[in-house]
């Protein structure tokens, strides 16, 4: 569920259109699988990648995280807690992975980071704007309105003074989740 | 880690990239830095060059064996950064990219550009840090 103006239907449709564009892909873009890979199964190169992701952000008004989720085990718990010294994935960082990707298959230990983004699905994709959606505020952080529309049922806006709605960025929400699911699981202690 | 010698390379489809950035303008911004954006519409033609820096971007990751972000526009394209200030273009590297260089002990690294038809062609080479 992204939030109450923008349904799960809509987060679907919205990953498979930017997909369908960024991958110039001539099928009905309802049609694209949501567990394909995106890379192996769809075509699509790191410059689609990008793309895709930069039209997400505009069709939805958000910021998804432009740092990886590695990134951030390195920062919030110290260098080499997902990387090890000669590049590899930690343990800890492919338990991470598993459970911020939805477990996909393929993800082991010791595999480099350069690996991961085959592994990327359409699911994963929808996965990352449902966390920012999931995260609209109670009320407008421009006017202080709690009118939430959303005429075109993606992008949300306030109704009384017509801002885009002002979510948090995925980096921070990535964050915070990552805290959570560390602690939770024992992760990055020793 | 003596010894250690690390090889990347990148082909870029000039009229691939040109059509992504044209087709969705906040693309050029989020790939390449503000220098390397001047550099490239002092051009008569930018594409060849927006599409070698490009090529260089990736083939400083492949080196690195580091992925893209899986989540969204990986902050870190904006760390590599190309730049020609008299003949040989050179990297500058900065940030996480930076500090994932030295964490492998590498040095700032050597970089190639070539371009020919539709493709531009970035090759990388770091050594150990001397
Ligand atoms: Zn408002």
């Amino acid at each position: 569920m992204g939030n109450a103006l923008v349904s799960e239907a809509r987060i679907v449709e919205e990953v498979q259109k930017a997909l369908a564009k960024s991958l110039r892909r001539k099928e009905d873009p309802a049609s694209i699988r949501l567990d394909a890979s995106v890379m192996e199964d769809l075509g699509g190169t790191s410059l689609d990648f990008l793309d895709l992701t930069f039209r997400l952000e505009q069709a939805f008004g958000i910021r998804l995280a432009h740092t990886t989720i590695l990134d951030h085990v390195e920062e919030t718990f110290g260098e080499g807690k997902a990387i090890d010294g000669s590049g590899a994935l930690t343990k800890d960082a492919v338990e991470v992975l598993k459970d911020r990707m939805g477990s996909p298959d393929g993800l082991s230990v010791g595999m480099y980071s350069d690996e991961v983004p085959r592994l990327v699905t359409p699911n994963t994709l929808a996965r990352g704007v449902r966390e920012i959606l999931a995260a609209l505020p109670p009320a407008c952080t421009h006017c202080k309105a709690a009118q939430w529309t959303s005429p075109d049922g993606a992008k949300v806006k306030c109704g009384a003074c017509g801002k885009d709605a002002a979510y948090p960025d995925g980096d921070s929400l990535a964050k915070a989740w990552l805290e959570k699911v560390a602690k939770e699981k024992g992760l990055f202690a020793g | 880690m003596s010894g250690v010698l690390r090889h990347g390379v990148d082909l870029v489809h000039v009229p691939a990239l040109r059509a992504a950035v044209e087709g969705n303008p906040a693309l050029e911004a989020g790939l390449f830095t503000e220098g390397e954006r001047a550099y490239a519409h002092a051009r008569p033609d930018p594409w060849p060059h927006f599409a070698a820096r490009f090529a260089a971007k990736e083939a400083v990751l492949k080196a690195l064996r580091r992925g893209l972000s899986t989540e969204g526009p990986d902050a870190a394209l904006h760390e590599i950064e190309v730049v020609r200030e008299h003949g040989a273009p050179r990297l500058v590297l900065t940030g996480r990219i930076a500090r994932a260089v030295e964490r492998l002990g590498l040095d700032a690294g050597a970089l190639s550009l070539s371009h020919a038809g539709d493709l531009a062609l970035a090759s990388v080479v770091f050594g150990a840090r001397p």
